[in-house]
């Protein structure tokens, strides 16, 4: 490319000697094919996460779904548990209607349904491990 | 590189990558790598320092992808190229000032072949002469004889008049001639 774009070298009153291209193949990077697939190939390395980023903020990243499901549930169940228990204190919750088995079927974790039936409420550490062995399913 | 990619223009190109289109990033470093190394090459000390910014910037330009004008993504880069050689160089002299035998170590040689040594030696002349150049003329002559760019692109990315880049690549041939004899001067017909 580059020796047939020297077209523009002549101008005014320089003489021919003066017009001499030095020849710099020697330090042209993109001679050697080879050495040019390797240097891009680097550079595809480096950029390989930056691409990534992009492509998943313009098309949506596939797994939004599970990691929304991984925040919405476990407010959900907490929202559950501590409305069941209200229910439950004010003698309003249907009676035909096990504790464990409601507190299941609003999507509370198994391991803390168990708590719905109890007087006193689940410590931070209880919901923890209760969210994480239902994350672990 | 397909032929969808060739046919497209550094605009679309940068359009496309700027969504995550790794074949479109990729058409955008082959084709700017030439210009980035000269450019790169014209503020450090060898081609493999050369090669070590260009990629780097390469990188950083697509991290700062969106606020480049798609349009002049050619000139955007040298800059950026340009910015991260000075600061490579920067850094550079003052690991030599700490450590100069650490900092020779890195041109010490492999084996290798007799034609690869030729070539070797070719190149360390010629970058031995192209630094004794001043800064703007070893731009100047890198882009117009190693990358083929013409005045008045130089001028663009360079930031001097058409004349002064004639001037500039002038006085460079002057000075790698002398350095150089005609040993490696290829003189070129008026056709081109």
């Amino acid at each position: 490319m580059a020796a047939d774009r020297h077209d523009d070298d002549r101008h005014g009153d320089i003489g021919h000697g003066d017009l001499a291209r030095v020849d710099l193949s020697a330090l042209d990077p993109t001679r050697a094919e080879a050495h040019l697939d390797s240097a891009v190939a680097e550079i595809m390395e480096e950029a390989r996460f930056e691409l990534a980023r992009r492509a998943a903020s313009t098309r949506g990243m596939p797994g939004l779904p599970r990691l929304w499901g991984r925040v919405v549930w476990p407010a959900a169940a907490a929202i559950a548990l501590v409305s069941i228990g209200m229910l439950r204190t004010g003698e309003t919750a249907i009676a035909a209607t096990p504790d464990e088995e409601m507190a299941l079927a609003v999507g509370v974790p198994e391991a803390l349904a168990p708590w719905v039936g109890q007087t006193d409420s689940p410590g931070l550490s209880e919901i923890l491990v209760g969210w994480n062995e239902e994350d672990g399913r | 590189m397909d032929r969808s990619e060739r046919e497209l223009d550094d605009a679309a190109l940068v359009l496309r990558a700027r969504d995550g289109d790794a074949r479109a990033f990729e058409a955008l470093v082959r084709r700017n790598y030439r210009a980035a190394f000269a450019v790169a090459l014209a503020r450090l000390e060898g081609p493999m320092d050369a090669e070590d910014v260009v990629q780097d910037a390469f990188v950083r330009a697509l991290e700062r992808l969106d606020e480049c004008d798609p349009k002049r993504f050619a000139g955007w880069l040298l800059t950026i190229v340009r910015n991260r050689a000075h600061n490579a160089r920067i850094y550079e002299r003052r690991r030599q000032g700490v450590d100069p035998e650490e900092a020779g170590l890195s041109s010490s040689g492999d084996a290798e072949g007799v034609g690869r040594v030729e070539r070797r030696e070719l190149r360390e002349t010629l970058e031995a002469a192209i630094d004794t150049l001043p800064q703007i003329q070893r731009e100047v002559l890198l882009l117009h004889d190693l990358e083929g760019m013409k005045h008045a692109e130089i001028a663009g990315t360079v930031g001097v008049s058409v004349g002064m880049s004639r001037y500039h690549l002038m006085q460079a041939r002057r000075r790698m001639r002398a350095e150089l004899g005609a040993q490696a001067l290829e003189v070129h017909g008026h056709g081109g």
